[in-house]
């Protein structure tokens, strides 16, 4: 018998995180590299949510990520992605957005806020220190993530264009966007 | 009762006879080959007697013509009640119960579904109550077939779901006759389980029996709804019923599901009404689906969001209110949750998680992540009925506005006095508030979509693949999903169009896993006479619990499609143990040991085909799924069960 746990905070806390990173990848772009201390005052912000790979300031992410990543062997890291049970929870590509770990690829955060959450994870994710994962296999990992690729749109894969379209309702009949805006409160027919 | 007796031949030494009998049968075959033959004394060898093979024993007792054992009138009251079915695996302590349901009874109402294991038992009679909406019959041994089924009851006294569990024991010691009957026998056979069921009884007659068993139902059935055990004497069962003894069966009435306070729901429409921001929050809220509809209509009236923990079919997940992804709240239904000044929790059990969230690190902490000063509400059945020893309550929250009843019973009132509070500028409000809710709703839906296409054409093949081949084959079907959702990542809540109460029926309650094979099964069977097609995705390491319950799909002809989500892994365990190595600072090249299972994979569609199931698989390529679910639907069309194994990602 299992007890399984929330992994809410995973998502939680790796996303204030991934915010504050991003904050502070968008700082980064006008001042250049900043040091840990830096990002520390950074990370203090509140309240911001992002996604951790994907959404806004993608471009800004991408020019800090070659500044502050060292170089590593992505052919390697992606070996150790799975060596390190890294895909358990991220997916095999690093894209899986979900209670048990958000997304990390493609774009991965800034390696400024990716290598310090690694090692001292604020959600629920495991610690991975230098003694378990050394700097150079995180290099590794990180050029793994950012030689990632975006996948197909989901409109040019039939099934997923298909799950997509809203089947006409069998039955139950609930409010459309449009209607919400222009018509009566609820379905015709209620009050 | 009528005897015939025969004073020279009693059945203990006919059958010693035959005992010895077989055993000096051995012997003188032993001795044809051996040597010398002749220095050995002749051999008396006690043949069967003419007696013995004509006449009945001393002790052979037949019931006379007219008398009818106890557990005929049992069955009666079964049949009363309105078991369809009842499920087992066949035990001595209730022998005379199963001879009564299938001769007496006809085998009709309730008919005998063969269970290999007592877990799988009460986890069909789980499952098809969340489907039905009444009780199945499960009989057991009142020892080993208990322990047995012990976790499966736990796991339903959780998810709150009635089953009506009856126990053989033989209570007088001088009837035990066996080493194994005194085994199986126990001074009070429901406490091993009586933390975890709402009421038990042991009726020491017919009488008694007949209306223990009445009211076990209706207990069972009054909100909150949970298992009761009703303990069965052999003797009672066996025996006929004494002459002259007046039997009537008590008329069963269930007790009206209870109501909220009318103050506490008029304080609860007043900050609903009042409120810029609300959340809805449903846990197990919809029984039926009128409920279903009702917290549409409540949800439309406020335009208010809705987070949906599925605990039960709920809510239609692609209403462009509902602001969940999968079972959980999403990065919007987190803000929403941050934001609100009133959430509104409808038979959510662990309220406490709502709002708040927990860091598992080294010192495991919380934080609260709702707003301080956030006016809670509850309607909670729960808090009606509890236990003390098992901890399934949760955490205690501190909630403003706490309304012990029953969801369902309690909406139209809830409704009507939310109506009666709306104001036109409140509409346009609510309207402005609806509008930017089903933006948030689209967007998120766009971006599950984009992380589905991710390694799509891997292999092996990723969930969000295995689960989109599986709605294009099934979208134009009247579907019933009725597996774990949780260990998909909640991929068929993003990906499929659930409406119907019948579509989905949460999970386990108590995350027991062996849970989720059988419960869809009896899924499965609620939903046979319906002519729905019952969709099951199904991880390895439960399956394997007990994969007996294969045969009992192909045995009594359950339709029913089940797609393996086969990760070879405990992997909710594996991703723990990898926690654990870590934050112990050890690396994690050990994990596997003991969350894994590989060297050998197993062959899940031999083993279906083993017990008749029609299996294909493995599926390594995911351009193979499509046709091979195909296939197999066919197959549970024409009635029958199916799986396909999928060797799947892990998430």
């Amino acid at each position: 018998m299992k007890i399984l746990h929330d992994y809410g905070s995973v998502l939680d806390s790796v996303h204030n995180v991934v915010a504050r990173s991003r904050l502070l990848s968008r700082v980064s772009v006008i001042l250049g590299s900043l040091s840990v201390m830096t990002m520390a005052i950074t990370m203090a912000e509140p309240g911001l949510i992002f996604s951790a790979s994907r959404g806004g300031g993608q471009a800004a992410a991408r020019a800090s990520k070659s500044a502050g990543a060292p170089a590593g062997n992505a052919e390697s890291g992606k070996q150790l992605f799975k060596k390190y049970g890294c895909y358990e929870c991220h997916g095999s590509h690093g894209q899986i957005a979900s209670r048990a770990g958000p997304a990390l690829a493609p774009d991965p955060v800034p390696f400024e806020g990716f290598a310090p959450y690694v090692r001292h994870p604020t959600g629920s994710m495991p610690p991975y220190t230098e003694k378990v994962v050394s700097d150079q296999d995180l290099a590794d990992i990180y050029a793994f993530l950012q030689s990632t690729s975006h996948p197909p749109a989901p409109k040019t894969i039939p099934l997923l264009d298909l799950a997509a379209r809203t089947v006409a309702p069998r039955g139950l009949a609930f409010a459309a966007p449009a209607r919400l805006e222009a018509g009566p409160l609820g379905p015709a027919g209620r009050p | 009762m009528a005897k015939r007796k025969n004073p020279l031949v009693d059945r203990r030494n006919f059958l010693k006879g035959a005992v010895v009998g077989a055993a000096t049968l051995a012997a003188r075959t032993e001795t044809a080959s051996s040597q010398p033959v002749a220095s050995r004394p002749p051999v008396t060898v006690p043949s069967m007697s003419p007696a013995a093979e004509t006449e009945p024993p001393s002790d052979v007792e037949v019931l006379s013509p007219g008398e009818r054992p106890g557990a005929d009138f049992m069955v009666d009251v079964f049949k009363s009640l309105g078991f369809e079915y009842l499920c087992a695996n066949p035990g001595t302590s209730f022998r005379g119960l199963h001879e009564s349901i299938i001769n007496y009874g006809g085998n009709q109402n309730p008919e005998f579904i063969t269970c290999c294991h007592e877990e799988s038992s009460v986890a069909m009679a789980h499952g098809y109550y969340k489907i039905e909406g009444k009780p199945l019959c499960v009989c057991a041994h009142g020892t080993v077939g208990l322990q047995h089924a012990s976790m499966a009851i736990y796991n339903a006294w959780c998810d709150r779901v009635p089953v009506y569990i009856v126990l053989g024991n033989t209570i007088d010691a001088t009837k035990r006759h066996s080493y194994g009957d005194w085994n199986h026998a126990v001074q009070d056979a429901a406490a091993t389980v009586r933390d975890f069921v709402k009421w038990d009884d042991l009726p020491i007659s017919l009488p008694h029996f007949a209306e223990s068993a009445v009211r076990a139902y209706k207990i069972a059935m009054t909100p909150p709804m949970e298992p009761v055990v009703l303990v069965v004497d052999q003797e009672l069962a066996e025996n006929p019923i004494p002459a002259g003894t007046k039997l009537t069966i008590p008329k069963l009435t269930l007790a009206a599901p209870p109501q909220g306070d009318s103050g506490a729901v008029a304080e609860a429409a007043r900050l609903l009404v009042e409120t810029e921001n609300p959340v809805i929050v449903l846990g197990r809220a919809a029984r039926t689906q009128a409920g279903v509809d009702r917290l549409v209509e409540l949800a439309e009236l406020l335009q208010a969001p809705v987070i949906d923990k599925t605990l039960r079919m709920n809510f239609p997940n692609r209403h462009p209110l509902s602001q969940s992804v999968g079972a959980q709240p999403g990065r919007h239904g987190r803000q929403l949750i941050a934001d609100a000044d009133v959430i509104l929790g409808l038979e959510v059990n662990d309220f406490w998680d709502v709002i708040n969230s927990f860091n598992d690190q080294l010192n495991g902490t919380w934080r609260r992540t709702a707003k301080l000063g956030a006016k809670l509400i509850s309607i909670n059945a729960e808090d009606l009925y509890g236990k003390s020893n098992y901890q399934d309550f949760q955490r205690y929250t501190e909630i403003d506005v706490d309304i012990a009843a029953d969801v369902e019973a309690t909406l139209p009132s809830l409704i009507e006095a939310i109506k009666g509070r709306i104001t036109v500028d409140r509409k346009r409000g609510f309207q402005d508030r609806g509008a930017k809710l089903a933006l948030a709703h689209e967007k998120e839906r766009e971006l599950a979509h984009t992380q589905a296409s991710y390694g799509w054409d891997d292999s092996p093949i990723s969930v969000a693949r295995l689960c989109a081949e599986l709605w294009a084959q099934i979208k134009d079907e009247d579907w019933s999903f009725v597996s774990y959702c949780s260990y998909l990542s909640w991929w068929p809540l993003q990906l499929f169009d659930f409406k119907k109460h019948y579509q989905y029926i949460g999970e386990s309650g108590g995350y027991g896993i062996g849970y989720n094979a059988p419960a869809t099964l009896g899924a499965a069977l609620a939903n046979r006479k319906h002519g729905r097609l019952t969709i099951n995705t199904q991880s390895d390491g439960d399956l394997m619990y007990a994969p007996g319950i294969l045969w009992t799909a192909a045995h009594h002809r359950i339709p029913i499609l089940t797609v393996m989500h086969n990760n070879r892994a405990y992997h909710q365990e594996l991703m723990y143990i990898q926690r654990m190595c870590n934050r112990h600072n050890r690396g994690i090249d050990r994990a596997k040991i003991g969350t894994t299972l590989q060297d050998p994979n197993i062959d899940f569609a031999k083993l279906a085909q083993s017990m008749g199931v029609y299996g294909e698989g493995p599926v390594t390529d995911p351009k193979d799924l499509g046709p091979a679910i195909r296939r197999a639907i066919e197959v549970v069309k024409r009635g029958e069960p199916a799986l396909v194994d999928v060797v799947s990602q892990p998430r």
